[in-house]
């Protein structure tokens, strides 16, 4: 007996086309009104319910305009860590929410994704303000967290169904799959960063609804306005209120109060290798030590963590390379949200045989950031905006004399003009850097890129590879030997082959890397759910004095 | 006008398509190496696909014989079993080393000196001696730059440069420019749109501005990705608003059939040339970037712009000529086309409202066709005493030969009249 299952028919949610003079008018009125609800005290959520402290602790800024503060938070504490988990502990809807399946969850999904298309203009101009990304890189934002709901509702089910219907079934022998989340009360951590501040928490925290575990988010401190209303979207889905909780608040303070719960059973981070790799370590410690002391009905099997770190990604532009389609590449995966994307290029290696590739390449590439227009990100005019902090000002400039240091020599400074009042800083090209100088190897998470040139692609490979990470890389290349050679030992979860190499579609480049760069789980593709998920088989003898049961 | 009307016409202009056709094919030899390159492939698509990436690879080969032999290689080998038994045999032959290298250089010697030139002209004599050779028959000459994609200020002030120049050969006989929408400003995307459409505005207003005053040149926007209509019409349009001198018919822009509301943007320019009170210069094209955008809607989930199907794109040709046709006092109508059926339909809507024996009309009006592969068309015009304009690519001719095929790879998979001769 054969069946069949039918593949989920998941679509991408469009990106705004901004050809169209509709979405530029309603994206630039919405920009414009969005201001005036900067200001506001905002709450940490329990259960549905608004908590305000006493102290307000900190306030999210406009990274391109210092003196507007986008929201006021009181920063939560251990209390209200504790308060959370003992709801969670306490609630009926907990467990209920846990027992249930992946489809019956799924609807929810559905809900917080027209919640967030009903929202889309105004946290499109939110992320604008409060992580200064230009509109089209907060608008893909925007969209791909629409699409991790999307996706994650229709894959869940489907997964359960592909388990039911695969296992053998005989006449008086009835077998079944669950999915489960591998504790009666399971409760998850989701600690995100600011970077992608609506994809990147929306993922991991719904994938975990899904999965059945109730989950507390903590946003990073620069993105708590936007965790604000992603709370709120998931909370009009009408989800059980118990389930999901909102505390904004410090990784140090709280996060790690967080991860390093006894109640807590799951973990996402995403964000810089070093706190990765200590909630790792935690994470192991903690499944070895603790498991012990926690009551028997309590007892899970171990402490799960989804972890997404860095990257020193290259791109490869080989000798026989699209010079056109390799300039525009490069420029937007090194430069596109000043470099502040795990995915983006840090290392630009050109395959020169003595065809002066290396100087065509890098003229082209040096005037067209010389060419850029760095401003306010509200403006539809500006291609490239701020970095997000003070600190990570700072950490540019140290890399940079680090660089100089190292026998770097800068090609190119970018233009950033003066009456700007922000967290600016000017992209650069660096040559002359050795392979294995601290700025070629470490994540410096801003626009500036590292060049290299070598004569053969094989030598470009060993280079490439010369890394503690394995996240995303890129080849351009017409030569098809070279390109199933990238393709056996380019060594990154996401390689990209004549495009760039940022920017990953969910459900088309399920994303994650190798190495440092995380823990193997892969964001956007069906396979990431397993990652939270344990599954229990039921078997059931349903013969009874040889009549079979129905 | 009324589509009862466009039917009308399309069926009165059968018999004279029918005759164009069938001069055209026998007109068709002048090309026979260039056609030859396309059927080595026959009609293998795959194969084609293929030697036509060969083509746009070369350039960044530098010339280098080990390289282009290589190249060859890795791009024939898994398709060797494709090949008619003549070129199976001339491809062992690659296999052979000193040999090899020697046929990977007359390759190469081939592609620049023996097709490019049937696409491409080389130089500006090339284009003056084009230009006079041409003139017997009623034909003018365009001139085109080829080049890279303008990705930096310095690419776009080198384009513009080219463009005044070209602007100043009124006297040599080249008195048409076309000019590339996204060679005025590097970041010529509708991302940054206001940006993109102040840079772009000042630049061409300086163009057109010298365009009619120095020179008395005329000059095309063409048609680019249909990211880039919106934005390269309102750049044209403000310009040329600006510039509401009485007389002054030297501005134009393309418009592609191939759109589904391309009849808005004739409509458009009707009403602007109108409100400025001097004609503009309309190229009617189908549209060159067809399964780009199809791919590009798709990929992204919007919808597609372009018609998906050959017949609705061919109708909708035939409704906008007739719309511009019948605002000749507004626009100056230049049909950008191949096919014989297009063209006879021009004719016979040009004949029916009286236009053909209208000299103000007609001193204004001519067939534009692609230098080298519109030979064929050209000759069956000039034939009829009609006017036409070639519209002459120049520029490198190896790195030329490379962007000419990357525009046939972009049209492989649709149906178009150049591959109706070719595959005969
Ligand atoms: C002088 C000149 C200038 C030009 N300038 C421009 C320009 O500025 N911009 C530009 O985009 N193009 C330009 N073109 C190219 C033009 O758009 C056509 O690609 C080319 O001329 C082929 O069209 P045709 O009418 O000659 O041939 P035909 O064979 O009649 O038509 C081929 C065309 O039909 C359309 N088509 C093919 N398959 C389908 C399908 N399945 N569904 C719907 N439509 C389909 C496509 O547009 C295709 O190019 C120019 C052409 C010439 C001759």
């Amino acid at each position: 007996m054969s069946q069949t299952i039918e593949i989920p028919d998941f679509k991408n949610e469009p990106l705004f086309d901004f050809s169209k003079e509709e979405i530029r008018r309603d994206i630039n009125n919405t920009l414009e009104g969005a201001e005036s609800i900067f200001g506001f005290r905002f709450p940490a959520i329990i259960s549905g319910i608004d908590t305000y402290g006493v102290d307000i602790s900190f306030k999210t800024r406009n990274p391109a305009d210092i003196d507007q503060v986008i929201g006021n938070f009181y920063g939560t504490t251990e209390k209200d860590v504790d308060n959370a988990i003992s709801v969670i502990l306490g609630s009926r809807e907990v467990s209920e929410w846990a027992q249930s399946s992946m489809k019956e969850r799924a609807p929810y999904l559905k809900k917080i994704a027209n919640n967030f298309r009903e929202m889309r203009h105004f946290l499109t101009a939110l992320v604008v303000y409060e992580e200064g990304k230009i509109r089209t890189e907060a608008d893909a934002d925007v969209c791909e967290a629409i699409d991790f709901l999307e996706y994650y509702s229709e894959y869940g089910p489907f997964l359960e169904e592909l388990n039911n219907k695969t296992l053998l079934n005989f006449p008086g022998q009835r077998n079944e799959a669950r999915y489960l989340p591998g504790s009666p009360v399971p409760i998850f951590v989701s600690i995100q960063p600011w970077n992608f501040p609506v994809a990147i928490s929306v993922g991991p925290t719904c994938a975990a609804l899904l999965a059945g575990y109730s989950v507390i988010y903590k946003p990073s401190v620069y993105s708590s306005v936007v965790g604000y209303y992603i709370a709120k979207c998931i909370y009009d889905s009408g989800i059980p209120p118990d389930v999901f909780h909102f505390l904004p608040g410090s990784g140090r303070v709280v996060g790690k109060y967080l991860i390093d719960h006894p109640r807590v059973t799951g973990v996402a981070f995403t964000g810089s290798t070093d706190v990765g790799s200590s909630i790792e370590k935690s994470v192991f410690d903690f499944n070895r030590e603790h498991i012990k002391s926690l009551s028997p009905a309590l007892r899970f099997k171990k402490k799960v963590a989804a972890l997404e770190t860095g990257g020193k990604n290259a791109i490869i532009v080989d000798s026989d390379a699209d010079v056109d389609q390799a300039v525009v590449g490069v420029y937007k995966s090194s430069f596109g949200y000043s470099g502040q994307k795990c995915s983006a290029c840090s290392r630009l290696i050109i395959v020169d045989s003595g065809t002066r590739l290396y100087d065509a390449v890098l003229s082209r590439l040096s005037e067209r950031i010389a060419d850029t227009k760095i401003g306010m990100p509200k403006d539809e005019a500006t291609q490239m905006g701020p970095l997000i902090n003070k600190s990570a000002v700072n950490n540019f400039y140290s890399y940079l004399n680090l660089a100089e240091a190292e026998g770097g020599r800068i090609l190119v400074r970018g233009n950033v003009p003066a009456y700007l009042n922000g967290y600016f800083v000017e992209p650069v090209i660096v040559a002359n850097v050795g392979a294995n100088s601290r700025f070629a190897q470490e994540e410096i998470f801003a626009p500036a890129l590292a060049v290299f040139k070598v004569s053969t692609f094989g030598d470009a490979l060993m280079l490439a590879n010369n890394t503690e990470f394995g996240l995303t890389g890129g080849v351009y290349s017409r030569n098809p030997v070279n390109i199933q050679m990238a393709k056996k030992y380019f060594n990154v979860g996401n390689l990209y082959i004549n495009q760039k190499c940022t920017g990953a579609i969910v459900g088309r480049q399920p994303f994650g890397g190798f190495k440092m760069s995380g823990n193997g789980t892969k964001a956007g593709g069906w396979d990431y759910l397993l990652n939270f998920l344990y599954r229990k088989n039921i078997s059931e003898d349903t013969m009874r004095h040889g009549a079979v049961l129905e | 006008m009324t589509e009862n009307d466009v039917v009308l016409l399309e069926e009165k202009s059968k018999p004279m398509a029918e005759s164009l056709e069938r001069v055209m094919r026998e007109l068709k030899p002048t090309m026979s190496l260039t056609i030859m390159l396309l059927r080595l492939a026959g009609k293998d698509k795959k194969l084609r696909s293929k030697l036509l990436e060969f083509i746009d690879v070369m350039p960044s080969l530098g010339g280098n014989r080990k390289k282009i032999r290589n190249h060859f290689r890795m791009y024939m080998d898994e398709h060797r079993h494709r090949f008619p038994v003549p070129y199976k045999q001339m491809l062992n032959v690659m296999n052979i080393p000193v040999v090899s290298l020697w046929c990977a250089g007359v390759m190469e010697w081939v592609i620049k000196n023996k097709f490019a030139p049937h696409f491409i002209i080389k130089d500006k004599d090339e284009l003056f001696e084009l230009s006079s050779l041409y003139s017997a028959d009623n034909c003018g000459v365009m001139a085109d730059f080829l080049g890279e994609k303008v990705l930096t200020k310095k690419e776009s002030e080198q384009f513009i440069r080219k463009y005044q120049e070209a602007m100043g050969w009124v006297d040599r006989g080249i008195v048409h420019v076309s000019v590339k929408p996204s060679s005025l400003y590097p970041f010529f995307e509708p991302e940054h749109y206001s940006l993109a459409k102040r840079e772009a505005e000042v630049t061409l207003y300086g163009m057109f501005v010298s365009a009619f005053m120095q020179y008395n040149s005329r000059v095309t926007l063409d048609a680019e990705h249909y990211a880039l209509r919106d934005l390269t019409e309102d750049v044209f349009c403000q310009v040329v608003s600006e510039l509401k001198i009485s007389g002054c018919d030297n501005f134009g822009i393309a418009v592609q059939a191939y759109l589904k509301d391309s009849m808005g943007s004739a409509e458009r320019f009707v009403g602007v040339a109108k409100k400025r009170g001097a004609p503009l210069m309309v190229r009617l094209v189908k549209g060159a970037y067809w399964d780009t955008e199809v791919e590009i809607a798709n990929q992204n989930g919007w919808s597609v712009p372009v018609f998906e199907n050959k017949e609705e794109t061919d109708r909708n040709f035939n409704r906008i000529a007739l719309y511009l046709l019948e605002n000749s006092d507004y626009i100056r109508f230049y049909p950008a086309t191949h096919n014989p059926k297009s063209i006879a339909f021009v004719y016979t809507a040009m004949n029916e409202l009286g236009l053909l024996n209208n000299n103000e009309f007609m001193n204004n009006f001519a067939y534009q066709v692609l230098y080298g592969l519109g030979e064929s068309p050209r000759k069956a015009l000039a034939q009829m005493h009609l006017p036409t304009l070639v519209y002459a690519p120049m520029g490198n001719l190896m790195e030329g030969m490379s962007y000419f095929a990357r525009r046939i790879l972009e049209n492989t998979s649709n149906e178009g009249f150049l591959f109706t001769l070719v595959d005969e």
